[in-house]
């Protein structure tokens, strides 16, 4: 798909919003005496910065190599932490999910998702291969498993989404209450708890929020390079 | 194009997140006709030549079917299709779905000798290497046979259609399991996978939908139980049937 350029931009500029609330949540949570899940926070911080170089270029931050050595290895970390903790269907949920997104990672970094060199729309056009005014972007490597993460990502976000609670007035003094249980799951539906805090989970929604994003944009990341 | 990707995105969002089922389903309901007229040309079943094997008739037609028999209710039923409109009326929309499909395997167009090789073939654009190979060997072999191939395909189609008006629950769940095998070829071979890698897809096609519709009226072990009274007549009538 030849994606509109100012789509791009602004999903790019949604993940580095993104990032950079990731890192505030992860320098504020102590000071405010708040739990917070400190692995997804600094999975979406870097997530988000790779996210939007992988759609503008000039989003753009390390190298690509460099970028797959990360990722590679928070999917081992994940996938570790995952295992030593696989008894807790919470932990392991959330764990598990951080391993296939630096999964995810690795495969659009090696796999050649970079910002499209191609500019306007195709919207309504046929782009038959060989054919005048055919544009076309189809540079992915392996790109059967692109197609499988990208629907693989829409249903985690699906997933996500759907656990999600409703936000009601009670959810504050509710939250206040379970506090104490570090590791609890929160009433948004938010696992974590890795934190040092009072057990009062730091905004645990918009965590939800973010991983939704993100894994959209990394879905959408792959379709321009792939349809 | 953009604008219509947001919509579907906000709808299949709002399906996802329980809060909005509801409204998001009224949506789709309003928003697949729109479609199915503007954009999918019917489903090309004026054409004279829609087939099943190639998309007919229409995703947005299935789209908005799968709203209205899975709009939420705590009514019980023997299926989830069930549930919401009853059992005759769930009834009466699969045979008809499957029967339409049916009827068109054996439109001239799709009996033609290599209706289903040239359908096949057309999906070889940009795919990659193994399902082009894929492709090629399914379209060397159906090649000529067109008419056979559309009689056999058209009677597993017709059982599958009347498969849901068996009294026996196996004979059912066989219609059914024919039901996504049908769905599976149509999709790997007919649909190209609604085509992702031609750089014109625009959504997975209507296999994958007539075969969540197939698991929507796989019927249940036990029926739930009805409600003792009923809150709207109406409906009751068919959910009670």
């Amino acid at each position: 798909v030849n994606a509109p350029a100012w789509l791009s931009n602004l999903l790019s500029m949604l993940m580095l919003a993104l990032a950079a609330y990731s890192l505030w949540r992860l320098l504020i949570a102590r000071a405010w005496e708040r739990d917070t899940d400190y692995e997804t926070d600094a999975l979406h911080l870097l997530a988000g910065l790779a996210a939007a170089g992988l759609i503008s270029t000039w989003a753009h931050t390390l190298p690509r190599g460099a970028w797959t050595v990360v990722f590679a290895a928070g999917g081992v970390y994940f996938a570790v932490r995952a295992v030593r903790s696989w008894a807790e269907a919470g932990d392991r949920r959330r764990l598990v999910g951080g391993g296939a997104c630096c999964a995810v990672l690795v495969y659009m970094f090696t796999a050649g998702v970079a910002p499209s060199t191609l500019h306007g729309s195709t919207a309504g056009q046929y782009t038959m291969a060989g054919m005048p005014g055919m544009i076309l972007d189809q540079t992915l490597t392996y790109p059967s498993i692109g197609l499988i993460f990208a629907v693989g990502l829409a249903f985690a976000a699906v997933a996500v989404l759907n656990r999600m609670a409703p936000m009601t007035a009670q959810d504050g003094p509710a939250q206040a209450a379970s506090a104490g249980s570090a590791g609890s799951v929160s009433s948004g539906g938010s696992e974590g708890g890795n934190g040092g805090g009072s057990g009062l989970m730091l905004a645990p929604r918009s965590v939800d929020v973010c991983r939704i994003l993100i894994v959209l944009v990394l879905a959408y990341a792959i379709l321009t390079k792939l349809v | 194009m953009v604008l219509f990707a947001l919509v579907e995105l906000a709808i299949g969002f709002g399906i996802a997140w329980p809060p909005a089922v509801k409204p998001a389903l009224i949506a789709c309901m309003v928003w697949a006709p729109f479609l199915w007229f503007f954009a999918e040309g019917l489903g090309g079943l004026a054409s004279g030549s829609a087939s099943a094997f190639t998309g007919a008739p229409g995703a947005s037609l299935l789209y908005g079917l799968l709203a209205v028999l899975l709009w939420p209710t705590e009514r019980g039923g023997r299926s989830e299709a069930t549930r919401f409109v009853g059992t005759r009326r769930a009834q009466a929309v699969w045979v008809v779905l499957w029967g339409l499909l049916a009827g068109l395997a054996f439109l001239p167009a799709n009996t033609a000798r290599n209706a289903f090789s040239d359908a096949i073939s057309g999906n070889g654009t940009g795919v990659p290497v193994w399902y082009g190979s894929l492709l090629d060997h399914a379209s060397a072999w159906t090649a000529g046979r067109g008419g056979e191939l559309a009689v056999v395909f058209g009677l597993a189609l017709a059982l599958v259609a009347v498969s849901v008006l068996l009294p026996w629950r196996r004979a059912v769940r066989a219609g059914m399991v024919l039901a996504l095998l049908l769905a599976a070829l149509i999709w790997v071979f007919g649909e190209g996978f609604g085509m992702p890698f031609m750089g014109m897809g625009t959504d997975p096609d209507t296999a994958p939908l007539l075969a969540v519709l197939a698991l929507a009226f796989w019927p249940s072990r036990r029926p739930i139980a009805e409600p003792a009274v009923a809150p709207e007549a109406g409906i009751v009538e068919g959910a009670a049937a």
